[in-house]
């Protein structure tokens, strides 16, 4: 068949790959051109600042060149602040735990806060304390869940910023069946499950892979200081773990003492064990 | 004849201005709500009577002290006034560069890296809030205006929006200007970029009000009282005031005055820039 163009395709694969040679050595030389001819600059600009006295010579530099000295002293200012902040900064928590719909104030700084962190001597300088108590939503219904406090309340358990939630019976079970907390019957929580056996609260998970019988997701602690002295709901209240919690033991030891200060305070040497391991991970 | 047809305009004309007055009103009555129960009691702002429209017993200016002593105002401002600029600056800049880039150089996978930036304009911004905050919090930047503006250092939008401007401007700019020395950088910065202007101080309305309506964000990342936003803020006082209607109009009033002075200031951009876009706010 013909080509086309009438040309032999070797004849016409040669001419390309000499046309391409050629451009690609005047490229090559106009750009070697270019090179010098910036260097050639540069160096005169360079002549020209030098021959200027003191204060005129501070005056051309900014007059010219203003835009590139602000981009290079913000861009020094942001980069130490940068390193500053991410070699200082606490990444880790202690235990971070969610109020959604609190009827008092128990986030960070309050009360409820400050006795929980003298109780367990946890250092808040090495690592945070997180109570969040500004979220407001109501997974028994799909509107109530529709807005930006649930997505925040998802965001925060998914990444396992929080470890544990508190909230009304009811809306326990509801939020239970969306599977983002953790299984109390599983290994990982076997101890808590054993303890408090007698306080079980179940849900029906939606994954009906993962069970079509009701799975313990919560333990009642309507009875505990969050409602009799921290007076945070009325009538119920139930503890939960996320299923992303990265602090189980430090969950279960919150869940002691909000029931009945029975674990103590930690002693130092778990706290720094702790602190070692996180570390060492 | 000429009459009735003047009698006809002047009837199609008070019927549109009737038409355009209840609209406004309509627009205009949550707003000036808002105020108004900001000036009641809360009795008054809980009645049903809907002749209490107007504050029956005095005017209650207090309201809006008692919540500015309660919140600190000065440091929402300035942490989102901070936020807003910082996000204004770098999606202009970034946008500005890589629309130059897919509007006007040529480039091997370019389709598909254009490509990639039109598939994060499809997809739900939520999905990018888990990963986005585990990078932030792995950076150490929680409870910062780093971490703040995070999310808005990049946008698919701006991208496309710039894109299509740089499009629109004819080639023989760029050819010119390549004749008379110029380089890539000097044909982007002092040719073409000043020629996208009205596309720039579009994509900046449009990224300063999302950042001034952003609410799920800074909720996860600020968890300090002193590092949070208006818009967050804002939602925090629902718990603090959560039956006290008036302070929390007052505190609303008192988010929205930056929005409406910038608006005030910059209304022209503002209506040409939704215009530019065809965007709505």
């Amino acid at each position: 068949m013909n080509s086309g163009n009438g040309r032999k395709p070797g004849k016409s694969r040669n001419a390309g790959s000499s046309r391409n040679a050629g451009n690609s050595r005047n490229a090559g030389s106009s750009r070697n051109a270019g090179k010098s001819r910036n260097a050639e600059k540069r160096r005169e600009e360079l002549a020209k600042i030098a021959s200027l006295p003191m204060k005129q010579r501070i005056q051309y530099i900014w007059d010219y060149y203003w835009l590139w000295i602000i981009g290079i002293g913000f861009a020094v200012i942001f980069g130490s602040w940068f390193l500053w902040r991410s070699t200082t900064a606490i990444r880790e928590n202690w235990i971070g735990v969610v109020f959604p719909n609190a009827m008092t104030r128990v986030g960070n700084g309050s009360k409820l806060w400050k006795d929980y962190v003298e109780y367990t001597g946890y250092d808040t300088t090495q690592k945070n304390v997180l109570f969040e108590d500004q979220l407001y939503f109501d997974p028994t219904t799909p509107s109530g869940m529709n807005n930006p406090y649930y997505e925040t309340f998802v965001a925060m358990i998914e990444t396992g910023q929080m470890d544990a939630v508190t909230m009304r019976r009811e809306e326990m079970e509801a939020l239970g069946k969306s599977g983002r907390l953790i299984d109390l019957s599983s290994e990982p929580c076997r101890e808590i499950y054993e303890r408090y056996k007698d306080r079980l609260v179940y849900s029906i998970p939606y994954d009906t892979e993962y069970s079509t019988e009701p799975v313990p997701i919560g333990i009642d602690v309507s009875d505990s200081i969050l409602m009799t002295e921290y007076q945070i709901y009325e009538k119920s209240c139930v503890y939960a773990i996320g299923s992303y919690s990265r602090n189980i033991d430090a969950a279960a030891r919150f869940l002691d003492w909000i029931l009945e200060g029975r674990s103590g305070p930690v002693a130092p040497e778990i706290l720094k064990a702790e602190t070692e391991q996180k570390t060492d991970s | 004849m000429i009459e009735s047809a003047q009698t006809k305009d002047k009837i199609r004309r008070a019927c549109k201005h009737i038409f355009l007055i209840i609209m406004s009103f309509i627009m205009i009555v949550p707003f000036a709500w808002m105020i108004l129960t900001a000036l009641k009691t809360n009795q008054e702002a809980i009645s049903v009577n809907p002749f209490y429209i107007f504050p029956h017993n005095g005017w209650h200016w207090e309201n809006f002290g008692t919540v500015w002593k309660s919140y600190n105002f000065i440091i929402l401002y300035k942490n989102t006034l901070l936020m807003i600029f910082f996000r204004v600056l770098c999606a202009v800049l970034t946008a500005t560069m890589a629309g130059y880039a897919f509007g006007r150089l040529k480039f091997r996978g370019k389709r598909i890296l254009f490509a990639l930036v039109l598939v994060q304009m499809m997809v739900p911004g939520q999905i990018f809030v888990i990963p986005q905050f585990l990078m932030v919090s792995k950076l150490g930047m929680l409870n910062t205006t780093f971490g703040l503006v995070f999310p808005g250092l990049v946008t698919a939008f701006g991208t496309y929006l710039l894109k299509i401007g740089y499009e629109g401007l004819p080639k023989e700019l760029e050819e010119a200007a390549s004749i008379d020395g110029c380089n890539v950088f000097q044909r982007f910065l002092r040719i073409l970029m000043p020629l996208t202007k009205s596309s720039m101080v579009s994509l900046g309305i449009f990224t300063a009000v999302f950042a001034f309506k952003d609410l799920m964000w800074p909720m996860i990342v600020c968890t300090n009282a002193d590092t949070t936003t208006l818009s967050a803020g804002l939602a925090k006082m629902q718990g603090q005031y959560g039956s006290d209607y008036p302070a929390m109009m007052a505190a609303a009033t008192l988010a929205v005055l930056p929005m409406v002075i910038i608006y005030v200031i910059f209304q022209k951009q503002f209506v040409e820039g939704i215009a530019t876009s065809g965007g709505k706010l």
